[in-house]
């Protein structure tokens, strides 16, 4: 089922010295990789002046839902160097654990509308988890910074 | 949460501990600290870590840690490792995302009297001519993929062949700026797509250009050889791969995840993932870390052009008044095939520096001739706020840590421990009052970047002194910084 998110997301930050971890929460799989997107764009931009003009299609496969996450942060990562978008709705659509189909809504950057905060080289693997309790799924990655 | 083990840790001497080894390890963990250090280490995450690279196949000698140690991914962050060709490991989670990123030190003809006055206009001309900030790139340097591939084949001498810089600058750079074996084929398309606007561009985080000048000296006669004169103005270059060499390591920890499991390698940690470094996966890894370190060579060949143009254009000099020539040039993120004694005999490792500065002794033949008397420069950047260290390398380090020592602070904040710290604070205003100038894209990296996140930079190097792995040579405060 396919699940959607726009920030604010609720996050919890993971105390790490030089990079930066987070959990988070969410009400299936679908809606964590959702989450995650929108809370990946909270960390590197003020969503707010982000208009949903244009949208960007991602589908990926990977070996676990684990690799999965990490493949997508780093998908939304690339379009955000590459092509300057920034998106404020995120749609996914994990049809099994290691498949999923996306659709953001959002903008390409402008310099004096959007606001950057900081930046993230990259979501790695270190400490990654996805756990779920009938419904409730939650995960934490870590971010190289 | 992973669990951190409880590790047997023995003091080997006054700079010197031993961790474990425990079962698994195949070698014991050295880290290079003082006691106050070490006492704030045990049972952390950063401690695991050494103990984990130590269950790596092949790895020699000990899984070493010097003393800006922290908290990584897999490694941590100030480990090094050293792996046997034959069945030893490469793993990208040792060298980290951004391949060869590293530190360039520029001397110039100027006093810092002189410079003053223009400092702030000196600080907007670096702010607006190297460009900062996530995803920045000039609007005037997008390769295309034929070029791009030469950069990555040629590394700074690429920069040198196109007029960014002369044939000098290459004399005093690690490897020469061109690590061989660079294989630009294995480097994904995706990486290549990332990296061809970002030549000559700082990126964000802890990368900086900070101008200073030399304000003590602690050994005379290698900062005569080196040209540092006390108040002379220096120019310290932090960048490395940029988005490229963050893809190359990406792209390959997928690979080495895969690579782990068909050649039986058991990890502590996934980030630590790896191959044998005789498979092809560990070639092609290799190749395309060499072709992406190029690339971190060949951008800070640029950053460097840039920032003598701009000392040209905003001082009114012409190159021989402004006087800047590059010092040397080091990695702090890099695996490479370099020789070794090991029990009396020279061997050929694969030696991972993640977060630690090659620091080689005087004679050595990869030590640039003209420093051959004093060993090779090592540059180790503070916060911005205080002060840097030039060293060099030594005897003691090339038998000890397969010629390896520190490469900075250390963060002892987190991030977000130091925006808190940071909040409300009149920043800019705070190091105006220290006479530092500083420019940065946004606050967010101001604030985690403030003084107080780093550990005292004097301390880590003095315990790197002290242990004799490298031997202090000046200390540099900052007059202007320009942040990511």
């Amino acid at each position: 089922m396919k699940a959607k998110r726009t920030p604010p997301v609720p996050f919890e930050m993971v105390d790490h010295t030089a990079d930066l971890g987070v959990v988070l929460t969410a009400q299936s799989l679908s809606d964590l990789f959702a989450a995650a997107g929108a809370v990946l764009a909270e960390l590197m931009y003020d969503p707010d002046p982000v208009e949903e003009r244009e949208t960007r299609e991602v589908a990926l496969e990977a070996a676990s839902s684990e690799e999965l996450l990490v493949r997508w942060l780093n998908e939304l990562l690339y379009i955000r160097e590459v092509g300057e978008f920034l998106w404020k709705t995120v749609e996914v659509e994990a049809g099994e654990e290691t498949r999923l189909s996306a659709t953001l809504h959002g903008e390409v950057f402008r310099p004096g509308k959007h606001v950057p905060r900081g930046g993230l080289k990259a979501a790695t693997y270190h400490q990654l988890r996805i756990s779920r309790e009938g419904d409730a799924w939650s995960a934490r990655i870590i971010f190289d910074v | 949460m992973e669990e951190i083990q409880k590790l047997p840790v023995t003091r080997l001497d006054e700079c010197r501990f031993q961790v474990g080894p425990v079962p698994g390890m195949r070698v014991p963990g050295i880290v290079y600290a003082d006691e106050e250090m070490m006492r704030d280490m045990i049972d952390s995450m950063s401690l695991q870590q050494v103990a984990n690279v130590a269950h790596l196949p092949g790895i020699v000698r000990a899984s070493y840690a010097m003393p800006d140690i922290h908290w990584g991914y897999g490694f941590p962050i100030g480990g090094v490792a050293a792996f046997d060709p034959e069945d030893g490991v490469v793993s990208p989670g040792g060298v980290g995302y951004d391949i060869n990123c590293g530190v360039r030190l520029l001397r110039s003809g100027l006093s810092r009297e002189s410079l003053k006055p223009r400092m702030k206009d000196l600080v907007e001309g670096l702010f607006r001519s190297i460009p900062s900030g996530v995803g920045s790139h000039r609007k005037d340097l997008r390769l295309d993929v034929r070029e791009l591939r030469r950069v990555l084949e040629r590394g700074a001498g690429w920069g040198v062949s196109r007029g960014y810089g002369g044939a000098a600058d290459l004399d005093c750079i690690e490897e020469g700026g061109c690590i061989a074996g660079a294989g630009p084929d294995l480097v994904s398309d995706r990486a290549l797509e990332r990296g061809r606007n970002q030549l000559g561009t700082l990126g964000s985080g802890n990368h900086f250009v900070e101008v200073g000048y030399v304000a003590e000296i602690h050994d005379e006669a290698a900062a005569r050889v080196l040209g540092l004169e006390k108040d002379a103005v220096t120019v310290i270059i932090h960048t490395g791969s940029r988005g490229l060499g963050y893809q190359v390591c990406d792209d390959f920890i997928g690979e080495m995840i895969r690579a782990s499991a068909k050649y039986g390698i058991h990890l502590p940690d996934r980030q630590l993932c790896c191959a044998p470094l005789g498979s092809e996966e560990g070639r092609r890894y290799l190749g395309a870390m060499a072709a992406a370190a190029n690339f971190a060579f060949a951008n800070r060949q640029v950053v460097t052009a840039f920032v003598r143009q701009t000392f040209e254009e905003v001082l009114g000099m012409g190159p021989r008044e402004t006087g800047l020539s590059v010092i040397y040039d080091v990695c702090h993120n890099i695996a490479k095939f370099e020789e070794h004694r090991v029990a009396g005999k020279i061997r050929r490792l694969c030696v991972h520096r993640k977060g630690a500065t090659r620091a080689f002794p005087p004679h050595h033949p990869d030590t640039p001739a003209i420093y051959r008397s004093i060993g090779q420069p090592v540059l180790i950047p503070g916060d911005m706020g205080r002060y840097s260290y030039v060293l060099v390398g030594t005897e003691k380090a090339y038998e000890e840590t397969f010629g390896s020592t520190c490469h900075g602070a250390g963060r002892m904040l987190s991030r977000t421990a130091a925006r808190k710290a940071a909040r409300g604070r009149p920043l800019v205003r705070e190091l105006e009052d220290r006479g530092i100038v500083v420019r940065s894209e946004g606050r967010t990296t101001l604030m985690e970047e403030i003084s107080e996140a780093y550990k005292d930079v004097a301390r880590v190097v003095d315990v790197c002194h002290r242990a004799g792995i490298s031997k202090k040579v000046a200390r540099l405060v900052p007059l202007g910084v320009i942040k990511g």
